[in-house]
């Protein structure tokens, strides 16, 4: 086993995307929960799996 | 069960990927329900998500128990607890869980000591990039 890509991009910052599981393919992305859901469905992915993108060029240490 | 570390592109050339313990989660509260991928962080007290995953739900957020949390930068927030059952991807068990929801930009989804940890136990085992998680045995 190895981490599986998500291949984001900077395009995806702040936004939110759906994925599939196990192999973090994007299905869907949009300004907020609501719309990478409906963009998921939309191109067929019903069970998506919902995350907000942080930012790429900082890391995380669970900083509020 | 085993589970895959996400692996996530940056612009830094000398630490090209921030591998990262992401967890595919169903949630429900009452007939609603979604999936998310959460962070698991061991260092952190309780389990926040951020307020859109709570709207998915179909929660009304301001309702809930308010508590106060801070994090490295010394700001404080607010979030909003509220009740939630979760389901592991792949996993048969259910836990039901309080969960802190907040409109904190910095936050997604952490699941974090209280109380998912009190009812898994888990394996980081990064440098396999890969990490165990199994029901608590008490």
């Amino acid at each position: 086993m190895a981490a599986k890509i998500i291949k984001l991009s900077k395009k995806h910052e702040h936004q939110w995307i759906a994925l599939t599981h196990p192999d973090n393919k994007i299905v869907g992305s949009g300004k907020d929960a609501r719309t990478a859901r409906a963009a998921a469905e939309q191109n067929g992915y019903k069970e998506a799996f919902l995350m907000k993108v942080l930012p790429l060029d900082s890391y995380y240490v669970g900083a509020l | 069960m085993r589970f895959d570390y996400a692996k996530i592109p940056t612009p830094h050339p000398q630490h090209p990927w921030f591998i990262r313990p992401l967890l595919p989660i169903h949630i429900t509260s009452d007939n609603n329900r979604t999936n998310i991928v959460a962070l698991l962080d061991s260092g952190a007290d309780h389990s926040l998500f951020n307020i859109e995953i709570g709207w998915e739900l179909g929660l009304k957020l301001n309702r809930g128990r308010a508590e106060s949390f801070t994090g490295i930068a010394g700001e404080e927030i607010i979030a909003f607890f509220h009740p939630v059952t979760i389901q592991v991807a792949g996993m048969r068990e259910t836990i039901k869980i309080e969960v802190g929801f907040t409109d904190s930009p910095s936050v997604h989804a952490i699941l974090g000591q209280a109380d998912f940890f009190q009812h898994y136990a888990v394996k980081f085992e990064r440098y396999k990039e890969r990490m165990e998680i199994n029901p608590a045995q008490k």
